[in-house]
């Protein structure tokens, strides 16, 4: 027993050749879902408990890609100096979030605060302004069309009374 | 509670100065894991652009995947550099789709190299563990060695050849190799 396991060392040729009769080679993604991204780090940082360990582990064995990922998230903590990322990186990152608008607007809150920064604070002021003018210029129109209507009815009734008729036809009685 | 922590309650609540800081720390990590990834196919040149769409993923929909992290769990390190390694392998994966006319291909990209055709035999489902399989995989088709794959599954060597021996010993029983 021990002679026939003595062949199978790690790297010999025995196991070697008994390894290519079994691989498969399936990428094909069909394996075993994709843990959640906090799953995976845990699993590199080594606080998983068994079950979980298991479950990433049959993950990485169903892809070379789950493979690939595990080894350079280790890779990445071997202490080996990071090369500085371009400036443009940082400037470009850096604009994603802009600072809120005011202290007090109580718009803090991620997306809310980027808007509320986006919009400049004079355009609320032209804004009122438009509607002040359109309530002037809406009441001048009205003021205007009641003038005209008056005019139109003292018109008509000076043109009754040249026509002779014999009565007033607002006292309705006969003359 | 750690002052990145802190910070990034500070950042979580909209703090900007906090994720101007939060981007001068983790760029380099970012960076790194996704040029890491993308070099060696070729690709280094659109890392800066894959970093970016890294961060984009972070703060967008008010922080939802920064929310996310717990720091009882993993390094914010790692967390980061297994984002920023799927967002490389995402960005490849989509490359691949990439279509380009015939005529501008060089010939000797289009020369493919003689594949000898090899018997694969399926093993049956359960047959080897998961860890069982890795180790297999790790060892033979990635041509690691036993320290390494060690390190890898976070277990010590001798772990890695007794898990190696009893898959072996599975395979022969399966295949009922005769004794010698």
């Amino acid at each position: 027993m021990s002679g026939s396991d003595k062949s199978y060392e790690p790297g010999s040729p025995e196991a070697a050749e008994l390894w290519r009769q079994i691989e498969v080679e399936d990428d094909s993604g069909s394996g075993p879902e994709t843990p959640e991204t906090l799953l995976i780090a845990a699993y590199v940082d080594g606080t998983l408990d068994p079950p979980a360990r298991d479950r990433v582990e049959a993950w990485m064995a169903g892809s070379s890609d789950a493979l690939d990922l595990v080894l350079a998230a280790r890779a990445a903590h071997a202490g080996a100096p990071l090369a500085a990322p371009p400036a443009d990186l940082l400037t470009r990152a850096q604009g994603l979030v802009r600072p809120p608008v005011a202290a007090n607007t109580g718009w803090r809150h991620g997306g809310a605060g980027w808007f509320a920064g986006m919009v400049r604070p004079g355009m609320w002021a032209a804004i009122t302004a438009a509607m002040l003018f359109a309530a002037v210029v809406s009441f001048e129109l009205g003021r205007e069309t009641t003038v005209k209507l008056a005019a139109t009815q003292t018109l008509t009734v000076a043109s009754a009374d040249d026509d002779g008729l014999g009565f007033d036809p607002i006292a309705g009685d006969l003359l | 509670m750690s002052a990145e922590t802190a910070d990034l309650d500070r950042l979580l609540d909209g703090d900007k100065p906090a994720w101007d800081r939060f981007v001068g720390r983790y760029a380099p990590v970012i960076f790194a894991a996704v040029h890491r990834r993308l070099g060696p196919a070729g690709r280094g040149g659109d890392a800066e652009d894959v970093a970016q769409d890294v961060f984009v993923r972070l703060c967008a929909r008010d922080f939802r995947l920064l929310r996310a992290y717990d720091a009882r769990r993993a390094r914010i390190t790692t967390w980061l550099t297994v984002i920023a390694h799927s967002a490389a392998i995402d960005h490849l994966r989509r490359q691949r789709g990439y279509t380009q006319p015939l005529d501008t291909v060089p010939e000797a990209a289009l020369a493919v190299d003689p594949i000898e055709p090899a018997v694969r035999l399926r093993i049956p489902d359960g047959l080897l563990s998961p860890r069982q399989s890795l180790v297999l995989d790790m060892l033979y088709k990635r041509d690691m060695d036993v320290a390494d794959a060690a390190a890898t599954l976070g277990v010590d060597p001798q772990t890695i050849r007794s898990t190696h021996h009893k898959a072996l010993i599975k395979l022969r029983a399966h295949f009922r190799e005769p004794e010698d």
